[in-house]
Formats: structure tokens, sequence, C-alpha cells
């Protein structure tokens, strides 16, 4: 927080002393002004208010020095009496924003008195909305903050001012969404997420840079300060020196140019950084650079300086071991203290560290009664302004404290009760960047509902624009009618012909509406009709597959059938050769014969099971599924449906031959699945390859070696299938289409379309998994089925 | 006699070494058998002048039957006397491919072990 603000509570002064880090702009609303208004001396400035007796000069040099913070007043009473006048004159002038004016004096005349926080609140709220209504930068916006700091929780504060800043968003108000973002800095420190903090004061900084280079070297020291608060001194020392940097470009202000603020936070990024030399440096400057003429309005704000400054400065003389050098500037830091009122948390300024600072003194002095008092109060303040990472320092401290007394029972209980809040601060962390992004949110619905209400604005000068031309129309339309009225007058004889005339429009029209009722029904038909086709054809699909997989079935029947068959022959013929041999007494040859038939008996078991599995997966396959998974061997399937596919197109065309290529993963895990439902997929791609490698090898294409090819993978905790074929490809064109349903590149009565229509459903939403394709003309196809484990 | 018999089904070398179990103890008739059209070639590079007749299924992935019959053509000028195609399909198709490309008979599946027998005895002088 700056440090000229709030050294008296009274309110007036407050509230004007907090216009310096506000207003922008002269009289007119949110323009960016020069640099050199800013630049403005304000002790110049006031020697030329006393000069000046025209109304509207005076109104002019009275807003500029509101616009520069104040800072020029001599004396409160000379600052409220400037109000009073500002007043007046926005009156007298009949200036837009006078009532805002008027608003705001009554609001800070209430806050005042302090007797009814609650009402001047609220009038001074009232007073910000009377400044937004004239679109003027929102003045009283400090004392508000100012006001609800002192009246309710960091919630609160940031739940108005994100309201403020989304709406000042949406007009575009950059000084006021500077301001905002400023206010909101502090109640977020204050609650421990000084990521957002900062990132508040950033903004601000950078929202300043544009129209008021004095703004931002403070915002700039007040991001380097809270930096040191967060305990990243490197961060630091990089902002506060920027701070100087700016300031040092900018024209001197005599009386104003102090850096004790600056300079403290530099002595606490020293301190973090174990450069107590340095520190100590710093806080000395930070004493020195305070101004000592006491006849400046800025005079009331020295001792407060003065106590932050000496209680720093004992700090550092304590890390550095002199304690004794720390008695006298701490004994002086308290009777200030005493005597302002200063608590632990005071606007502008920062921490008051005093408590714990007497804490320290009193253990390196041995006096740990003292000392123990002291942390109990420290922690006691910190609980009362609600800091959560103060309260967090101080249980350390004391948990550290009890435990070099040897009290380890109280040393545990505060560092538990220092973990408990930590934790719940990584809680409010994260409950700030939700709420960070619902200011986001906020802006954007904010947007949205400008958008929605210009669009309503075009379309109700639409409608106004077809109101008229109907109007001129129906005016039109009623002269015609006259017309024809006239006429129809004047030729009464032709009036039955009219009326026949009318009598046959009526029955056309009758009968079209008949006509169009039919033509209705009809389609509402053909759409049940269409409808019913659909799932004709869906089961059709299912049906082609099907004769597709019969065919291949057959072939596949065959050949295990011959063995049996075989087998079985030999086998008799065996026995009876067995039958001769013992009546021979043979016995070698008997046994010889009877272990050729035990073989045969177990081929013929073999492949009278490998039929049997056949006829099961046909069942399974043509079976309507039932859905159920089941832990599926993926490699055994495909090598299965592979085969199925094949032979189902050599059933078709005997000399059709390609080369099958598998590269099955030996360590696939089984995948929960339902069998026959990724089977069907599998034949329809299969199939499908077949279908393009036989096209392709019907055009002739010399040297041209179809190939088919399946492999499985696992990866990512997926299992990936993949179909290859060197067929024709798929243009990229059709490959969008491809899985749209009754899409089929085939002559019709080929293909249904419905195939990978199908198969995409199957694996996508009964599957929870994917089907893609990728394919290059003339090179060929890969389809990937990926499924989760 | 050298018979080379083509199949991809490895149980038909059982099925044939039990059907001509008493020619082949005989010594009348020896059988020798390949699991694909690739191995068939390579057998027969290896032992050309041994194989008169060849017995080959055409339905085999990779290399068909059809395929090894025209490899056969090309690769040796003195290729055995006989090639015999078997196949599941009884199609008229292939059996005209088969015997275009120089097939001397064609038989289908199930194969009747007497007629081949019967072919067989015709086809060799014991």
């Amino acid at each position: 927080m700056l440090t000229f603000i709030l050294l008296k509570r009274s309110g007036l002064l407050v509230v004007l002393l907090a216009l310096l880090f506000l207003r922008v702009g002269p009289v007119r609303a949110q323009t960016t002004p020069s640099r050199r208004y800013w630049e403005a001396n304000p002790d110049s400035l006031r020697q030329v208010l006393n000069n000046q007796h025209a109304d509207t000069a005076r109104l002019r040099t009275l807003l500029h020095l509101t616009d520069l913070g104040g800072i020029g007043f001599y004396s409160a009473a000379d600052q409220e009496a400037s109000f009073r006048e500002l007043v007046q004159l926005t009156r007298r002038l009949r200036r837009p924003e006078a009532g805002a004016f008027r608003l705001w004096y009554a609001a800070s005349q209430l806050d005042k008195t302090g007797k009814e926080p609650a009402r001047a609140l609220d009038s001074t709220r009232a007073a910000v909305e009377a400044f937004d209504r004239v679109g003027w930068p929102a003045l009283p916006l400090p004392s508000v903050i100012r006001l609800l700091r002192q009246q309710k929780g960091p919630a609160a504060q940031l739940a108005y001012l994100r309201a403020k800043l989304a709406q000042y968003q949406a007009r575009g108000a950059q000084v006021n969404i500077a301001q905002c973002h400023f206010a909101m800095g502090a109640p977020c420190v204050i609650q421990g997420d000084y990521n957002q903090g900062i990132s508040h004061y950033l903004r601000s900084a950078d929202l300043a840079r544009a129209y008021n280079r004095y703004s931002q070297e403070n915002q700039l020291k007040v991001v380097g300060y809270t930096y040191a608060d967060w305990g990243n001194p490197t961060k630091a020392l990089y902002y506060l020196r920027q701070s100087l940097a700016v300031h040092a470009a900018l024209p001197r202000r005599n009386g104003y140019d102090w850096y004790a603020y600056t300079y403290r936070g530099m002595t606490l990024a020293y301190r973090q950084l174990h450069n107590y030399p340095a520190a100590l440096r710093y806080a000395t400057l930070a004493l020195a650079g305070i101004p000592t003429d006491t006849t400046r309005r800025y005079a009331a704000d020295v001792p407060r300086v003065q106590a932050y400054g000496l209680t720093l400065k004992s700090a550092v003389l304590l890390d550095m071991g002199r304690e004794a050098e720390a008695d006298p500037p701490l004994v002086r830091a308290r009777q200030l203290a005493d005597s302002l009122g200063l608590k632990l948390h005071n606007q502008g300024g920062g921490y008051l560290d005093l408590e714990a600072t007497w804490a320290r003194y009193y253990a390196a002095r041995h006096e740990p009664a003292r000392a123990e008092q002291a942390w109990l109060i420290a922690l006691q303040q910190a609980r009362q302004i609600k800091s959560v990472p103060l309260r967090l320092a101080y249980l350390r401290a004391l948990a550290n404290f009890y435990a070099q007394q040897g009290q380890t029972e109280l040393a545990g209980r505060y560092a538990r009760a220092g973990l408990v809040l930590a934790d719940s601060l990584r809680a409010v962390q994260g409950a700030f960047q939700v709420a960070g992004y619902e200011a986001e949110r906020a802006e954007q619905a904010q947007q949205a509902r400008i958008q929605g209400l210009r669009l309503a604005q075009v379309q109700a000068a639409a409608r106004a624009r077809r109101q008229r031309l109907l109007l001129f129309s129906t005016l039109a339309v009623l002269a015609l009618l006259a017309g024809l009225g006239f006429v129809l007058w004047r030729g009464n004889r032709r009036q039955r012909q009219a009326n026949t005339a009318l009598n046959r429009l009526n029955e056309a029209v009758t009968q079209q509406k008949q006509e169009l009722q039919t033509q209705r029904d009809q389609l509402n038909t053909s759409l049940t009709e269409l409808r019913a086709t659909q799932a004709q054809l869906i089961q059709r699909e299912k049906m082609a597959s099907l004769g597709e997989l019969t065919a291949g079935i057959a072939h596949e029947i065959q050949n295990p059938l011959n063995f049996v068959n075989n087998f079985a022959e030999v086998s008799t013929e065996l026995m009876a050769e067995l039958r001769e041999a013992q009546a021979a007494g043979d016995a070698e040859e008997v046994t010889a014969l009877a272990g050729d038939v035990t073989q045969n008996l177990g081929k013929i078991t073999e492949h009278g099971r490998r039929a049997a599995a056949i006829v099961r997966g046909m069942l399974e396959h043509s079976r309507t599924s039932t859905g159920e998974r089941a832990p599926t061997d993926l490699n055994q399937l495909c090598d299965e449906y592979l085969r199925l596919a094949y032979q189902g197109l050599r059933a078709k065309d005997k000399s059709f031959n390609a080369a099958l290529e598998t590269e099955f993963a030996a360590d696939l895990p089984l995948v929960s699945a339902v069998g026959p439902d990724v089977g069907r997929v599998l034949l329809n791609l299969f199939s499908n390859a077949f279908y393009a490698v036989h096209k392709r090898q019907q055009t002739g294409e010399a040297s041209y070696q179809p190939i088919v090819g399946v492999s499985t993978h696992v990866a990512n905790n997926h299992v990936h299938l993949q179909v290859r074929d060197n067929g024709g490809g798929i243009s990229p064109e059709i490959q969008q289409k491809i899985f749209q349903p009754f899409f089929t590149t085939k002559p019709t009565g080929e293909g249904t379309g419905l195939g990978l229509s199908l198969s995409h459903d199957i694996i996508a939403q009964g599957h929870g998994g994917s089907l893609a394709v990728e394919s290059r003309e003339g090179e060929g196809t890969e389809f990937t089925i990926t499924l989760p484990r | 006699m050298q018979i080379l018999v083509v199949d991809d089904e490895t149980d038909v070398r059982d099925l044939f070494q039990q059907r001509f179990r008493r020619e082949i103890r005989s010594g009348q008739w020896t059988f020798s058998f390949a699991f694909s059209g690739e191995e068939a070639l390579e057998f027969l590079r290896a032992h050309h002048s041994e194989v008169l007749i060849i017995l080959s299924d055409i339905n085999m992935p990779g290399m068909s039957g059809l395929d090894l019959l025209g490899h056969v053509k090309e690769e040796f000028e003195m290729p055995p006397t006989t090639m015999m195609m078997i196949t599941a399909y009884g199609d008229d198709e292939s059996h005209q491919k088969a015997l275009a490309l120089g097939a001397h008979d064609f038989l289908t599946k199930p194969v009747d072990f007497a007629v081949l027998k019967d072919k067989l005895a015709h086809l060799l002088p014991s």
C-alpha cells in the first residue's frame, strides 16, 4: 500500500489521500492524459490555485490536485475545504458529475463521524455507482475498499472488486481496471494467496505505465515488497530496484520523494538472503530518508513510517546478534505505535512486526516468560486481522520457542496447528485459482450480454423496418382493394361471374388442401417405411456378413471333416490288418498297427474338435449379441476371422490368392470384449481388405502381389489391432464418409454400406474404443482398432 | 519312384503314409512332403531328378498350387512327368486354369484314395 495512506482515521483526509492511485485524466473521463499532466508539481499547482478566481479555472486545478492524490494540499483542513469547493463548483457550473460529487461528499461526512460504518459503506458505494453512471473514474472506490476492509473479510472485498472489475472491463475503463486490480492484491495476500495477489499488483502496474508513471512506480514497489513478504528475495529486489529506476526518471517532487517503503522491502529481502550488513544498511536508509519538515501535510505520516523503520532495524540487529543495540529503537517504536494506535497491519506500509520483534528480543535476552507473552500477543493480533501467513509464521515461532524451552507438548501442539493452517492455505490458494477463473468468466458473460444487446438492437431495427414495409404494403393493398371494389361496384353484371370464379377458386383451394393433407400422410407413411427399411438394412448387413462367413466356414470345415473321414477309414483298414497279424502271431506288427490306430484316433478327435470350433464360431457370429463382455484372446480372434474372410472371398473367386501376414504380440493381454461383436468388426475389415486387393489385382497391374496383414500390439494401456492391405487405397474425400451409414463404394447390391458404420458403433459405443483409418491412394489402407485394456 | 505331396495341412503326411503303407513298405513308391509352394520348390531344386510326380493342393496361403505349377514349368527344363492338382473347390475355372498351366490331372477333395491309387499305378510302372 502506499506509504502516505491512512495516517489518521479522519475520514475525508483518508478519502482524498486515497486518490493517489486513482484518478486519471482531467475533467474528461477515462482519456489517457499526456505525461505532463501527471508530472505537474503538486506544490506549484497548489500555488496556482491561490491566484485563480474564475470558477472553471479553479475547478480544473482542484481536479488536477485530486488527480495527483491530493498531495499538494497544505493540510487535512485545506484538503477538506477543497473537497467542499469541488462539490460547489461542479453544481454551479452544472457539470453532469455534480450529483456524483455531492453524494461522495455526503458519504465522506458520514464516514468521518465513524458512528455508522455500515451506512457509510452503503453511501460510499452509491457514490461509486454515481460516478460510474456518468462515465467518470470511480473516485470514491478506495474509500469503499477501506470501509470494506474495516467491516468485512477478504472474501467479501474480493467479491465486490471482482464484480466491479468485470463491469469496468466491459466498459474498457483502464484506470478503474487498474484500480480494482491494485485493491484486489491486499485481500489476496492477507489470505496467503501471494500468487494471485502479486499478479493483481503487477497487472495494475502494467496498466498504470500507460497513464501515470508515479502510480506505476508505487505499484512496482508494492510488488517487490510483497515478493519479499512471500519469501522470494531475488524477485523482490528486482521489482524494488525497477521501482527506484522508474522514479529516478520522473521529475522530483519536493517532500514526496522518499523511499522508506522501498528500502524496507529491500531490508526484508536482504534478511532473507542472510546478507545482514546490506539489510542493516537499507534499514538505516529507510529511516534516514524520512523528511523532517513538520509543516507539510505529509508530516503526519512521519511517525508511522518511523515506527515501521525502527522495528525493522531492531529486527535486523537481532538477526546479527546485536540485541543490546536493538533495545533503543525498539523502545522508541513501541512509544510511536502506542501513541498512533498502530496495529499489526495498517493501511499502507505492510505489517508492523513489533510484538514478534519484541519476542525475539526477549528470547535473546533470556527472558522466556516475557518472550512467550509477546509471541502470544503477536499471534492474537495476527488472528484478529485474519492474516494467514503471519499466523503461520507465529505458530511456527511459538513451536520453536517451546521446543527450545523443552516444553515438547506445547511445541507439538503449536506445530500441529501450523500444519493444519498450512493445509488450509493450500486449499485457499486452490479456491482462488478458481476465483480468478470466475472473474474471467464474468467478463466473458458481460461481453456476451453486450453482444446479445447489440443483436437485439439490430433485430429491433430490422423489425421496425419490416413493420414499416408491412404498413406500406397494407396501405397499397387497401388502395388496390378500394379500386377493385369500385370496379366491382361498377361492373355489377359481372358479379355473378365473379361469384362463380370465387366458388371455383374455393373449390380449388379445398382440393389443394386435401392434396396437401394426402401428401403429408404419404410422407408420414414414407418416413415410417424408411425407418423400417433402415432396421431391415441393418439386419441385412448382419446377414450379408454371415453369408460371407458361411462360404469361408464351408471350406474351413471341409478340411477337418476330410481328415476325420480319411483317418477313420484308414483305421478300419488297419484294424483288419491287425486282426490278420494277430492270427499270424506277428506280435511286433500287432503292436505297430495298434500304435497307428491309436494315433489316428487322436487325429480324428483333433480334427473333429477343429470342425466343432468353427461351427461354434459361426453360431456365435449369427446369434444376436448378448452384449456380455468376456476376457477375449484378440490374437486368436484375428487369426480365426482372417482365415474366414479369406476363404469367404475365395469361395466367390477360386483363383484369388493373397499373402496373409500376421504379426501377433505374444504378450497381448486378454481384453474384456464382446467376442462375436469384435469378430464381426474384424470380419468386416478383413473382407474389405480382401475386396480391395482383389480389385487391384483385377486391374492386371504387373508384378502386383496382394497382401493382407493383421498385427496386434499393446501401448499406453490400450490394445491396438491393425488390419492393412496393399489395395487401391481410399481417397481423402471418401475417407471422410466411410463411417457414415449406407455409404458404400461397392456396386449396387454388393454392399449394404452399413459395415463400417456398425463396426464403428461396436468399437466406439460398445467398447469405448476407437476405429481409425489411414490410407493412401495406390498404396493401401490401414484400419486401427484401439481398445482399452 | 518319388512322389512329392504339397499341402499346407501337415496331417496329410500321416494320412498318405498310412493310406499307402503297403506300397511304401514294399519300396514300390516313395513319398516326400512339402507344406507350402515355396518349400516344394526348394525340395525340387535339391532333388530335381528324383521326383516324378507332384501332387499339389491348390489353395495354400502364399504361393498357391497354380503358382507352383507355373514356377516349376519355368524353372525346370525337365519337369516331373506328372503334375496333379487337388482342390477343395471342384469348379471348372480352376480346372481349366490348371490344365492350361500344364497340369496332367485334377482331383477334388475329399480325395478318393482308391481312385488316386489307381491313377498312380496307371501312371507309374511298378
